[in-house]
């Protein structure tokens, strides 16, 4: 029986969302907790963000407080746990480690907001401990604690399953019926950026849609698992780069660009005012360079219109098809 | 042995105690020239678009170095999350993209990893000096940043008291070369001390009633006055007395905090109920810095930043509800290649305006009947 006094957790669907859902999804069912979602990105909301954050704030966050925005009045808690560290190497933006801070002391009619602390490099603040801590927080057992974590795992496995298969997200993570998968093709283009960009319909202006009708194969960070990507070091040798999503674009462009031999060019989505990516950028630029692999950058700011955009990757397609055609006649 | 030519990023005063360290290691020193707008053109040039004010400025200053002839650049990392710690190696993979040969050395803190940190040092030792030598190298050019930052903090001190404006800048540039031609510690401290007299016997007014602003932000665009147009001595002209949050030795925060001891709040604890996480760069400074100068009394804050600084753009979300809650005024300039000094002198003269008013009102209000302590300077 569904408890009707059972308090309800809002999530916004974006930057987090994309990536660790499936955990918390299975985390908050378990304990008996009705998870409610901001609806895809709609004008509304990213207008709501551009106007609640701060004007140099870079576009992912606008985003965000348009989905809390949307949220706040919906549901009984806020979910913004402050993610630092998840694989044990790479924290998360500085953006991800002061969300919590950053909403709160933006508006003022907020629902209590549960801001748990993740850092796997720490005991005491490790995925597990803080699972824990916030089920006896909300009153459950431990043992319900562990209990939910552990589905929360299992979910989160299954998804990154899904995306190892070529399954794209879009708009909506859904272990139980995925939907979303790229068409199979010759034609491949690594698409890479941080999947609250790739995965977000509106806001990449159904990129991902275009390819599909296009025929082309779409290659995203998601889809090299954690240990293949471990092997590739993304930076000049010496340091990796700090930000896990970062990590994660760089280390899997450098798979392609090693293991795809017929990888017909890399796409890197950005957005407006992001602070690490012009390292990412420029790093991809140089590389793909070197190994003569077509490379655009695609910037996505909150004036950038839908023809701008798509005719710039048809350009980018058509470029990529005259090459092809004069090494096959050559 | 050939000796090698070495060269570093520009920043502030501090690059004369770079220097000293660097010779006395026995290298050719290339001084990187004062950033200006060409400096600025150039990096601008050569950076990615969205790459921060203080990484163009760096690669333009590289950029305008390395034509003179460098074996090494010598320069700073960092352990993030700040986008700083990459920098050194974005800027090699791009100086090197246009053909420049040269090795990049990046000092990484030593807290992090002492050992990487010794080999570092070891490597920049290629003369092969004792420990001891270096331990007393590093210690005098130690010494001469402190005095660097100590005649500094007096003209900031002086300036928005001066009776002829632009009396103690002048006299301050010429005392700072005291210093930078000192080079034993005693002649450092004798430096010191003479700068200092000289700087006193600027004509001031101590009486006059000036406004106390704290200044906080992203390191680079702190101390480097080229970054940031000299807002220092813009506000200090404007009759305003400048406090800044950072300074290369941690020495100066010490000598001003008063010993009460609810003045004794570290930075970090000051900023934990608003921003409990450290964000990387200096972003929780921000927030720490801004809530102890609101206990000392100052009148507002300045925040500077560059263009995309994550750090300081979370710090300025909070501080926009501190500064709310607390009735205390905080300006912040996200600076970029675009920012131009005229519209940056505009708002500040605006908001020193805005902190004289409300002080003067204060001291009205407080005595009220009784006479005025002292005049206010409108400059």
């Amino acid at each position: 029986m569904v408890n009707m006094a059972a308090p309800t957790v809002g999530i916004a669907r974006t930057l987090n969302y994309y990536a660790y859902f499936p955990f918390w999804s299975g985390y908050f069912d378990t304990l008996g907790l009705k998870t409610i979602l901001s609806p895809p990105t709609t004008k509304e909301i990213l207008d709501q963000g551009v106007k609640d954050a701060l004007a140099e704030a870079c576009l992912p966050i606008k985003l965000f407080f348009g989905h809390i925005a949307s949220l706040k009045k919906k549901v009984d808690y806020l979910f913004i746990p402050r993610i630092v560290n998840l694989n044990k190497k790479t924290v998360y933006c500085p953006k991800f480690l002061g969300l919590p801070d950053m909403i709160k002391y933006s508006y003022d009619d907020l629902p209590p907001i549960i801001d748990i602390r993740v850092d796997n490099r720490t005991f005491h603040d490790g995925l597990l401990i803080a699972s824990l801590k916030l089920a006896t927080k909300l009153g459950f057992s431990k043992l319900k604690g562990v209990k939910a974590y552990q589905e929360g795992l299992k979910r989160q496995q299954l998804y990154e399953n899904l995306l190892a298969k070529g399954y794209l997200p879009i708009n909506e993570v859904n272990v139980k019926k995925p939907k979303h998968f790229s068409v199979k093709s010759p034609f491949k283009i690594a698409l890479l950026g941080y999947p609250y960009l790739v995965y977000d319909n509106y806001i990449n202006f159904k990129v991902l849609e275009f390819f599909n009708q296009n025929e082309v194969q779409i290659l995203t960070a998601e889809q090299v698992p954690l240990a293949v990507r471990k092997q590739y070091a993304p930076f000049t040798n010496k340091k990796r780069v700090f930000w896990t999503f970062s990590d994660r674009v760089l280390s899997s462009f450098q798979y392609y660009l090693k293991n795809v031999p017929d990888l017909k060019g890399i796409i890197h989505l950005t957005a407006f005012g992001c602070g690490p990516d012009f390292i990412v950028d420029r790093i991809m630029e140089i590389d793909a360079g070197e190994r003569q692999i077509p490379y655009l950058t695609l910037t996505i700011d909150e004036h950038t219109g839908e023809a701008g955009l798509l005719t710039r990757v048809e350009a980018f397609l058509d470029m990529i098809k005259r090459k092809t055609r004069s090494e096959v006649s050559q | 042995m050939k000796t090698l030519r070495i060269t570093f990023p520009y920043m502030g005063n501090y690059v004369h105690a770079f220097r000293g360290l660097l010779e006395d290691l026995g290298y050719e020193v290339v001084m990187p020239v004062k950033p200006s707008k060409r400096t600025l053109d150039l990096g601008v040039k050569y950076a990615p678009e969205f790459s921060c004010l203080p990484y163009k400025i760096v690669l333009g200053t590289y950029l305008e170095t390395l034509p003179k002839g460098v074996d090494r650049i010598v320069t700073s990392g960092g352990v993030g999350p700040c986008r700083a710690g990459l920098y050194a190696s974005l800027h090699e993979k791009i100086l090197k993209k246009l053909g420049y040969q040269f090795e990049m050395i990046v000092l990484e803190p030593p807290l992090v990893d002492l050992k990487g940190f010794y080999k570092t040092v070891q490597h920049l030792n290629y003369k092969n000096y004792s420990l001891w030598y270096i331990y007393k190298t590093i210690k005098r050019n130690w010494r001469k940043i402190k005095a660097l930052d100590t005649v500094e903090q007096k003209a900031l001190f002086l300036r928005p008291r001066e009776l002829t404006k632009g009396s103690v800048s002048a006299r301050y540039k010429e005392v700072l070369q005291y210093i930078i031609n000192a080079y034993s510690e005693k002649e450092i401290a004798e430096a010191e001390y003479e700068a200092l007299k000289e700087l006193e016997k600027v004509p001031v007014d101590l009486n006059r009633l000036v406004v106390k602003v704290g200044m906080v932000g992203e390191i680079y665009v702190l101390l480097e006055p080229s970054s940031n147009f000299e807002i220092e001595e813009t506000i200090g002209h404007l009759g305003a007395e400048v406090k800044r949050s950072m300074f290369l030795t941690g020495w100066t925060r010490d000598n001003t905090m008063p010993g009460k001891s609810e003045d004794l709040l570290s930075v970090k604890d000051a900023a934990k109920p608003y921003l409990p996480e450290l964000i990387g760069g200096h972003g929780q400074d921000s927030i720490g810095n801004a809530i102890l100068y609101i206990k000392q009394g100052f009148d507002g804050l300045i925040q500077l930043a560059p263009f995309t600084c994550i750090p300081e753009i979370v710090a300025r979300t909070i501080l926009t509800r501190i500064s709310q809650e607390n009735n205390f005024p905080i300006l912040t300039f996200f600076l970029d290649e675009q920012t131009g000094k005229a519209g940056m002198e505009t708002r500040l003269e605006a908001f020193i305006d805005l902190l004289k008013r409300k002080k003067l009102h204060k001291l009205e209000k407080a005595e009220k009947g009784g006479k005025l302590n002292g005049t206010l300077s409108w400059n």
